[in-house]
């Protein structure tokens, strides 16, 4: 998957999260040494940085696919299943609200639609 | 011309900071833009990226929908606007990646054409700059910094906006409307806001770094363009950081004072910033 990584360590140091001691995902191409490869702030640095173009970002994102998501990911997918948003959304609490405020109404994707979007497997 | 577009605030934003929403619908209005929240758009699909690979299913069928509402797209976040913008691009790239959204959304009648023009608020307000500035006459006393929404910026391959490295249209926008601008080491970084779904302490480093920085340039208010920027520096700043607390203003918020718009009308509800704001 990084065949083509130099060990160059670029994407490291210009890592945000590195340049403070935090060590992020990238910590554990270069070093190989204790990081998560949850710890990131997908601002795509790493990747745009990198001399031989390797997809830094599109690989993480396909790595954390295989392992156990963090807590908040999986109540994030359950809430998206349950009324489209990662957050709890419900237009009967917040549309009176938005409508004396001057916004549209809201309304939900329907929940044939939402399962249709996730359900369906998708080959990654 | 009135020019009608979707406005794509996104599930942070519809469920935590509707201030945001109606001051961007409020800004566009005063330069010409009509805006419409489409029925039945769901979470662009940036959260499940690590998660399931069907996200790009749910970027596809929000961009569909305004498509087949006739609209181009303006988002409020970073993330939302990332992920549109790179599904789009994939499926220039790669013609078997559209193929295999509209395999999907056939099952519910929908199809994705690849034709609508996705844009974050600052792009259309840069697009827009003269309007902006025709409209935004008063110069508003306040000492204020930028924070940057990165993921509009990068990846440059695809995002094409703005120096990818050292994004600077914010800034002009922010400078034109306010006594001064606050220069500071960190303003070209990210926030670090998406580490509070999965390292918290982390994220807050990152946040008390930059508030730390801040806060010792007198800044009076810091200026976010995207719904997590705003969360980690504004919603959650009392969580890792002690002290007089540097409130935030949606850019939005601050163009449309300076435009004339109550900060009422704006939903200002922060009482610094009201003081801030008082003399104008």
């Amino acid at each position: 998957m990084f065949d083509s990584c130099l060990k160059c360590g670029i994407c490291n140091k210009n890592c945000y999260l590195e340049q403070i001691g935090i060590p992020s995902f990238v910590h554990l191409l270069v070093h190989e040494g204790a990081a998560s490869l949850w710890t990131c702030s997908n601002c795509w640095t790493c990747q745009d940085s990198c001399p031989v173009g390797i997809p830094l970002m599109e690989l993480k994102w396909q790595m954390q696919q295989e392992v156990q998501s963090p807590p908040v990911y999986t109540a994030s997918l359950a809430n998206i299943l349950k009324c489209g948003y990662c957050l709890p959304v419900d237009p009967g609490d917040i549309n009176s609200f938005r409508i004396d405020d001057g916004l549209e109404p809201l309304t939900l994707a329907p929940p044939a639609t939402i399962n249709v979007l996730i359900q369906n497997k998708r080959k990654g | 011309m009135t020019r009608e577009k979707a406005l794509f605030a996104g599930c942070l934003v519809t469920s935590r900071f509707p201030e945001y929403e109606l001051s961007s619908k409020l800004v566009l209005e005063a330069i010409g833009i009509k805006t419409h929240t489409l029925p039945e758009v769901m979470c662009c699909g940036q959260v499940l990226q690590g998660v399931i690979p069907n996200w790009i299913y749910m970027a596809g069928y929000n961009l569909a929908l305004a498509e087949q509402n006739n609209m181009d797209i303006i988002t409020l976040c970073g993330g939302c606007t990332n992920t549109f913008k790179r599904v789009q691009f994939m499926c220039r790239e790669n013609p078997a990646t559209l193929k295999d959204i509209n395999r999907l959304l056939a099952k519910i009648g929908l199809e994705f054409h690849n034709t609508v023009n996705t844009q974050h608020l600052l792009e259309v307000l840069h697009e827009h700059n003269d309007e902006v500035f025709a409209v935004a006459k008063k110069r508003l006393p306040v000492r204020a910094a930028v924070m940057n929404p990165c993921q509009v910026f990068r990846p440059v391959a695809v995002m094409q906006f703005d120096d990818s490295e050292h994004p600077r249209v914010m800034e002009k926008l922010v400078r034109g409307v306010t006594a001064a601008i606050i220069p500071y080491s960190l303003q070209d970084n990210c926030c670090g806001a998406s580490l509070t779904m999965s390292n918290l302490e982390a994220a807050y480093q990152m946040g008390r770094a930059r508030l730390d920085e801040l806060k010792c340039k007198d800044t009076e208010v810091i200026i976010t363009a995207c719904g997590n920027c705003h969360l980690l520096l504004d919603h959650n700043q009392s969580a890792y950081y002690n002290g007089r607390k540097i409130p935030c203003l949606f850019l939005p918020q601050l163009l449309g004072v300076a435009m004339g718009i109550t900060p009422g009308e704006l939903m200002i509800n922060d009482f610094d910033i009201r003081s801030l704001l008082s003399n104008v």
